[in-house]
């Protein structure tokens, strides 16, 4: 992803920067909302999401954020706040924000909340692998049903993908398993089991199923009735 | 507060009262200065009639020179049709007229009324001497019955009493409106303030008379302290926050960083360092929201809220947070109705994420926080399930305790999701569930 980093707190703001380049993300830093505005006008098509800081040493950064809607472009805004007050989280979501992160957050957050703001901002293509009422889009790997994305978590959307893969054949339970966790990880056994129990409880409403093959693994059904 | 009385009630019953005794005084004064009006011009008539009779009696040497002049009694044919008697005397002979009739029990009282035959009657007495410095004297004694005139009097004190009551109607009505008047100012300051949103300090800006002028005052200072004092708190609140959450925000995350680039002998010893920079952070932020729930209740801010919806709400707010400790969210018949309370949003909001947060922080890897509305006895219950540890019987009384901490949690969060049910009539009820994890209960009052 290439992201625009907007934090004023040299600390937190090197933090941040090592830790997004090390998961692999292009990211400019703006200490002041002035750089900030620089970076916006210079390259305004080339985030995918700015990372920003609501209480800028030269201003709020809500100036930006209206700025960044006011494009229209598919950018997807965090903003990061201090402020305690849910008033103001609802009043930035109100004005633009995709989503927000109190200070302070966990790293394993911050991705998962980057992951999700960069989503929703994803238009559903125009050719997609038709799952039931589902349709699939690989390139940018979203789930849609009719205009609407489906959320689904990382785990479960690697199952999800596992199971088309399999095209109407079942999916053995240990392919599965290194599909979702590699083989370095340590996970416990059910952990399969779980995240099809969660894959099903999301697809249910869309008339698909995961079936359970006995002794071997799992099958991605379209129901009957759906 | 005790408001057994009013103002307006008690000034209107002073008046009332002050009517009744200036209306009582005016009817009887009245009436009596009509009777005795009445009296004296039947009292001259009967003078004038005694009089001409006592001039007709003349006494010669020898004889009695005396004949009744009828047409005297004329003048009291005029007034009304009454009875008339008379008696006229010589000394205590009795010439003519009626020698019954009562006469004066003093010599000086010339008239008196007395019952004559049944009848209030009216009488005068008149004498004179039957010649210049005799002793011997004529005496007439004339009497008019007084039924026309009490019939007179009668209807003058009636309409005494009309004239009186209509006038006590006109100026009870004037008191009341009169009332109404001179507390419309009174009226209008408390309508202002109860209109005004719990969280407008401004001062009373109206006009208002001069007896009321230093209570607005007094308001207006407490008003204008009451504003200081919670804009003092926000902006201590605000500042605190960010002064506190930002480096601890760097510091977990330099120790989260180091975690990944240490030697795996040092790496306990890291992520030690992580956990408790978290139960830190954790603990300022909650120690942040105790504070700013405070002001918000003193703010009394309150509106409907869809208690069904907002948990909704928070459910897709935290699932990436449980999602980390892969930790399942599952909603349970949230949208199904409507599950209104009166309250304040924001407040509501942080108590139920801090109660749900709670059961992901202790809900293992792999498992679901179950979390469900329903409607029951005029309430609302939130109902958060975990497959957790759950909590030590002898620890269930402690679970709000604002100093308990276990296993890098901070401790404050069951007792903000507390003060947020006691702040909207509500309770806080905490289980443990067969087969293993807590259960909460969440209570709300309706209205």
């Amino acid at each position: 992803m290439r992201l625009l980093l907007v934090e004023d707190t040299e600390d937190l703001a090197d933090a941040l920067l090592k830790h997004l380049r090390q998961a692999g993300h292009t990211t400019d830093h703006a200490p002041t909302l002035k750089a900030a505005e620089g970076f916006w006008s210079s390259e305004r098509d080339a985030y995918d999401v700015i990372i920003l800081d609501i209480e800028l040493p030269d201003g709020e950064g809500t100036a930006l954020l209206k700025e960044v809607r006011a494009s229209g472009l598919p950018v997807g805004i965090l903003v990061l706040t201090a402020r305690s007050e849910v008033e103001d989280k609802v009043y930035l979501l109100d004005v633009g924000a995709d989503d927000y992160l109190t200070k302070p957050f966990a790293l394993d957050e911050l991705d998962a909340r980057l992951r999700a703001v960069k989503r929703r901002h994803i238009a559903k293509p125009l050719i997609t692998q038709q799952v039931g009422s589902l349709a699939y889009d690989p390139t940018n790997r979203t789930v849609w049903s009719g205009p609407e994305q489906l959320q689904l978590r990382s785990q479960e959307l690697k199952l999800f993908e596992s199971l088309i893969q399999a095209n109407g054949w079942s999916a053995a339970k240990e392919f599965l398993f290194d599909r979702l966790y590699g083989l370095d990880q340590d996970a416990s056994a059910n952990a399969i089991e779980v995240h099809v129990s969660r894959l099903r409880r999301k697809l249910a409403p869309y008339g698909l199923d995961v079936e359970t093959i006995r002794g071997y693994g799992y099958q991605l059904k379209v129901r009957s009735d759906g | 507060m005790d408001s057994g009385w009013s103002i307006r009630g008690r000034l209107f019953s002073l008046w009332l009262l002050m009517l009744i005794v200036v209306s009582l005084a005016v009817y009887w004064s009245t009436n009596a200065v009509v009777e005795r009006s009445l009296r004296e011009g039947q009292d001259r008539n009967l003078q004038a009639v005694a009089q001409v009779i006592l001039d007709s009696a003349v006494k010669t040497d020898a004889t009695i020179d005396f004949e009744l002049p009828y047409q005297a009694f004329e003048v009291l044919a005029y007034s009304a049709p009454e009875r008339i008697y008379y008696a006229v005397f010589l000394d205590s002979e009795i010439l003519s007229g009626y020698d019954d009739l009562p006469l004066s029990e003093s010599p000086e009282q010339s008239s008196y009324g007395e019952i004559y035959r049944g009848e209030s009657t009216r009488f005068y007495v008149a004498g004179k001497p039957i010649r210049p410095g005799s002793n011997e004297q004529f005496r007439v004694v004339i009497g008019q019955t007084e039924t026309s005139y009490q019939k007179q009097s009668s209807t003058i004190a009636a309409w005494i009493a009309f004239a009186v009551l209509a006038s006590f109607a006109l100026l009870a009505l004037w008191a009341e409106l009169s009332l109404r008047h001179a507390l419309k100012p009174v009226v209008a300051i408390e309508k202002d303030l109860i209109a005004r949103p719990a969280d407008d300090f401004s001062p009373i800006e109206r006009r208002v008379p001069s007896e009321v002028v230093r209570l607005v005052q007094t308001l207006n200072r407490i008003f204008d302290q009451h504003r200081g004092l919670l804009q003092e708190n926000r902006a201590f609140i605000a500042e605190a926050t960010h002064q506190i959450k930002t480096p601890i925000a760097a510091i977990l995350m330099r120790a989260e960083l180091l975690e990944r680039e240490v030697e795996d002998g040092s790496r306990s010893a890291v992520k030690d360092l992580i956990i408790r920079a978290r139960y830190a952070s954790k603990l300022a932020t909650q120690l942040l929201m105790r504070a700013t729930l405070t002001y918000r209740e003193v703010l009394g801010a309150r509106d409907q809220v869809d208690i069904g919806a907002l948990v909704a709400g928070i459910l897709r707010a935290l699932d990436p947070v449980a999602e980390i400790k892969d930790v399942g969210l599952v909603g349970n018949n949230l949208e199904s109705a409507e599950f209104i309370i009166f309250g304040d949003r924001i407040a509501l909001r942080e108590g139920i994420t801090c109660l749900i947060d709670n059961a992901i922080d202790y809900a293992p890897s792999l498992t679901d926080v179950e979390v469900s509305v329903r409607h029951d006895g005029g309430r609302v219950c939130v109902t958060v399930m975990d497959s957790g540890p759950g909590i030590d019987q002898q620890e269930l009384g402690r679970a709000f305790d604002t100093t308990k901490r276990s296993g890098g949690h901070a401790g404050l969060g069951l007792s903000i999701v507390e003060k947020v049910a006691a702040s909207h009539r509500g309770e806080l009820m905490i289980s443990n569930r067969e087969g293993g994890g807590t259960r909460c209960d969440l209570w709300f009052a309706t209205s």
